[in-house]
């Protein structure tokens, strides 16, 4: 599965109910935000400096859509992933 | 005749030995390998400055030399990069303060008497996924050159590097990343509850501090998520023994909301602020409070105790106990990010891309 987004923010592989997300990011952020569609379902995750984040998926239905993102201001970076039922 | 083909022949190898190209790594310890993060860069995808600030012990052999160029190498992913352009501005200074006291503000950093090195389209290479190990080398397929058009000469101390870059319509490279390098040194954080209204999800977790600005010579940075343009109060205290529910208090809070601080140390408003896209307003606001940690011994292992309160909701927010690093990062940098059309970024202590200079 290729990677999803690019420009100082990606998704590597599926994302699956119950597991993880594999996320890389690109910038010096280091928060990065998951949210099932709404403001109330964001939630935060440190990022570690190193290759790759392991995020754990929120626990949604299978074919939501979730939006991760860094930043902010103009320089806030989105990519959309949706989960997969396992 | 022979003293003066001696004499010739002496100026020759001076002449020589002082336009010797010389290669320069920051930091030393990633010249041959590939160091443990890696990092985006300016213009390759979208518009970005990075300022990196530089310590003057990283510099030493670089004294008194004139740089000529600036390179960037591919960081050692198992993967093939798509090549691409990119529109950058370099500029280099002898910057006012070291990175442990750098600015959040890129003209702060940079000072007067910057010198404009280059500006122009720069090409990032097409480049096969690299051999499995640490070692990479600086071969053409692995770097992002910037030849100088400008001489800088350096006279020592803390170096500015800023670049400002612009993508280049149909030749971005989405996923180029350079090499770049942390320091293991982190702050701690403990979470401790209280949260409380219709944000941060099932465990009402809408404040975070992330450890890695919990660092001497960095700002830590509070953030919230809550309903667009509300207003924020961050409070910060010492942690309360036992939960206070915000109803004792005569708060019309939902069920749930309690006060996790056992004092008012100081109190900080900040509005929640919608993404500026249409598309990404349902994400609510986000709200930012940035304290400055300073390189100060006597904040070294401080703690103190963070929680929000939202106004209209009247709801407080998870409660985190954090606490500064215990010393300051010793990587000997600083990189700044940020927009190019904001004055300010995001400053990093403890990460920095790895750069090679090439002198003269």
């Amino acid at each position: 599965m290729s990677p999803q987004g690019g420009s100082g923010l990606r998704v590597i592989g599926p994302v699956v109910q119950g597991g993880t997300i594999t996320v890389e990011v690109g910038s010096n952020d280091t928060t990065v935000y998951v949210s099932a569609g709404s403001a109330g379902e964001t939630v935060s995750h440190a990022v570690v400096p190193g290759k790759t984040n392991q995020l754990p998926v929120p626990p949604v239905p299978g074919g939501t859509v979730l939006w991760l993102w860094v930043g902010k201001g103009l320089n806030r970076r989105v990519v959309l992933v949706e989960v997969l039922a396992p | 005749m022979l003293p003066f083909r001696i004499v010739v022949g002496c100026c020759l190898s001076g002449f020589a030995a002082a336009q010797s190209v010389q290669h320069h790594v920051v930091p030393a310890s990633a010249a041959a390998v590939d160091a443990d993060s890696f990092g985006w860069l300016a213009g390759a995808s979208a518009p970005l400055r990075q300022q990196h600030l530089v310590a003057p012990q990283h510099l030493t052999g670089l004294v008194g030399r004139t740089l000529t160029a600036l390179e960037f190498r591919r960081t050692a992913a198992a993967e093939a990069y798509q090549g691409g352009l990119m529109n950058v501005a370099v500029t280099l200074a002898h910057a006012p303060h070291g990175p442990l006291d750098a600015s959040a503000t890129f003209a702060v950093n940079l000072g007067v008497g910057g010198v404009l090195v280059f500006a122009g389209d720069v090409a990032l290479p097409s480049s096969p996924a690299p051999s499995p190990g640490p070692a990479i080398g600086w071969t053409p397929d692995n770097i992002v050159r910037i030849a100088f058009t400008a001489p800088f000469v350096y006279l020592g101390g803390p170096l500015c590097v800023d670049v400002v870059g612009a993508p280049v319509a149909g030749q971005t490279a989405d996923w180029w990343m350079a090499d770049a390098a942390s320091d293991p040194v982190v702050g701690a954080t403990t979470e401790l509850g209280g949260g409380c209204g219709a944000y941060g999800g099932v465990a009402k977790r809408w404040s975070s501090v992330s450890a890695y600005t919990l660092l001497p010579g960095a700002y830590a940075s509070f953030e919230a998520i809550g309903p667009a343009w509300s207003i924020g109060i961050c409070a910060f205290g010492a942690r309360s023994a036992q939960p206070i529910p915000l109803a004792l208090l005569g708060f019309q809070s939902p069920a749930a909301c309690s006060l996790m601080l056992a004092s008012l140390d100081a109190m900080m408003l900040a509005p929640f602020v919608p993404a500026a896209a249409p598309a990404l307003q349902h994400l609510g606001g986000h709200a930012s409070v940035v304290l400055r940690v300073p390189n100060d011994p006597a904040v070294f292992g401080a703690t103190l105790t963070t929680q929000w309160l939202e106004w209209t909701q009247q709801a407080t927010s998870n409660a985190i106990e954090w606490t500064v690093a215990n010393a300051p990062p010793s990587l000997g940098m600083a990189l700044l990010e940020g927009h190019p059309q904001e004055p300010s970024g995001n400053l990093t202590v403890h990460l920095a891309h790895v750069l090679r200079f090439e002198s003269q």
